[in-house]
């Protein structure tokens, strides 16, 4: 009987010191869970706000997102852009994935950066796209690649009014003839 | 105190793991997808001129760009990783390491000369989700384990995806306003923006949006248009007070794109497939008794 007793009063104290590791167990995991929710979310948090709070050039992913929020005062916008120019003069605009990629924006900012390097650079980037423009249907009645700056009224460009206001040639190169 | 506490119960109440691993399924494979379209256009930069490589993010560890075999390669590796992420395999390496390769790779694309930012939200989840236990359920590691209950773990990475969210448009808000005060919401320039992305578009013969180039006509249209863009922006973070406030503002958030991609042909697929908003899932389920 005694020995009864005592088995049972050991299984009791065994039963509650499990209990005890187990509610250890779940608190260490909460706090756990805790630590690593707040760290976590207050890391994302600052780095997402930082360029709010920190002005710099912008990068990825962590970004001011300044899509829309660079000053455009005036409808009036410089484009630098390609050309593909045909014997009796007529131009018609090269398409980005002959110049970059099929980005329009990737496009534009490969033919302003080249410009800023200067002839030699440029030169190499016409005779490129004219390379490519060769095997286009689409340019078998063109002469030359253009490559130049323009600045356009863009409200008054949708009312009709297409001719720039300003141009600057920075390079021609000649359209290599299929031979075919 | 009484503020913070009731902010951390907010945002350590339990949710269901089978709701994490929905969302790490879903935002990784449109990762995947979104690796596997541009991929075109990633390897396009192997015949880039060195010399117009401006690395950011990650990538500006580089001092020059990446040999062709790899510029070639890294969409792929990062696609097959991608995949493994989606599935919920090998979590504990494929997690981490697909977040670290999408942002690698998509970093890349903006280190020549143009930041692009369609891609910058998915990443920012992507490095939440690596960081939870997002293949306890609904994936390959838990096959054959039964789901375990509703925890803090599998809520809080819910919660700080739907703040993210929130926080990268209030950004936006905040930037448009640095630059241009509240005269931004008044229409003008709204109207020089559609305009002058419809020219470089129609310059450089790409295709642009006529219904933007035929509002231009409309003038009085961009004062609302720009105001509620404005103020959607800016008040994102009320989305997170309560979720008719979620519901109402993901509502018009998507109708918001859906103008842009109307309006100027520039589509942010993250929000408009309703995936940016996954972090949201308990508040949108109609059954939820969330405040």
């Amino acid at each position: 009987m005694l020995r009864s007793l005592e088995l049972v009063a050991w299984r009791e104290r065994n039963a509650s010191q499990q209990l005890r590791a187990m509610a250890m167990e779940r608190t260490r995991e909460r706090t756990r869970t805790h630590v690593i929710g707040a760290t976590v979310g207050i890391g994302v948090v600052l780095a997402v706000l930082s360029p709010v709070l920190v002005s710099g050039p912008d990068s990825f992913p962590i970004s001011s997102f300044p899509m829309f929020a660079h000053v455009r005062a005036s409808p009036m916008g410089t484009i630098t852009h390609a050309l593909a120019v045909s014997a009796d003069g007529r131009r018609r605009p090269i398409p980005p994935e002959l110049v970059a990629n099929s980005s329009s924006l990737q496009a534009l900012v490969t033919l302003q950066a080249t410009v800023a390097r200067g002839p030699a650079a440029l030169a190499t980037l016409c005779a490129g796209i004219a390379e490519r423009a060769r095997l286009d249907a689409r340019f078998a009645g063109s002469r030359d690649v253009v490559i130049e700056t323009a600045t356009y009224d863009a409200v008054a460009y949708f009312d009709g009014d297409v001719e720039p206001t300003t141009r600057e040639e920075h390079v021609r190169c000649p359209l290599p003839r299929d031979p075919r | 105190m009484n503020a913070l506490r009731r902010l951390s119960d907010a945002y350590f109440a339990p949710a269901p793991a089978r709701w994490l691993g929905l969302v790490r399924l879903l935002v990784g494979s449109y990762a995947v997808i979104q690796v596997l379209r541009r991929t075109p256009r990633l390897v396009s930069f192997a015949r880039f001129d060195p010399a117009g490589f401006r690395p950011v993010g990650l990538v500006s560890m580089l001092d020059a760009p990446l040999p062709p075999a790899l510029t070639f390669a890294q969409p792929y590796a990062a696609a097959a990783v991608g995949a493994l992420f989606a599935a919920g395999a090998f979590y504990r390496v494929s997690g981490p390491l697909f977040a670290l390769l999408f942002t690698w790779v998509m970093a890349y694309r903006c280190s020549w000369g143009m930041v692009f930012h369609t891609e910058s939200l998915v990443a920012l989840h992507l490095g939440i989700l690596a960081l939870s236990p997002a293949a306890s359920a609904l994936s390959l590691d838990a096959r054959g384990v039964s789901e375990p209950p509703p925890d803090a773990r599998f809520g809080w990475p819910l919660r700080l995806l739907a703040v993210v969210t929130v926080l990268t448009y209030f950004v936006s808000a905040v930037s448009k306003l640095k630059t241009n005060g509240v005269g931004w919401a008044e229409g003008e320039l709204l109207r020089n923006y559609v305009a002058f992305d419809a020219l470089r578009k129609v310059e450089l013969g790409a295709f642009h949006s006529p219904i933007g180039t035929a509002l231009l006509r409309f003038p009085a249209l961009f004062a609302p248009m720009a105001a509620g863009a404005l103020a959607l922006e800016l008040f994102a973070p009320l989305a997170l007070v309560h979720r008719y406030a979620a519901r109402i503002w993901i509502t018009a958030m998507w109708a918001f794109h859906m103008g842009v991609w109307a309006v100027m042909g520039i589509g942010f697929a993250y929000p408009l497939t309703g995936f940016a908003f996954l972090g949201f899932v308990q508040w949108l389920d109609p059954r939820s008794r969330e405040p």
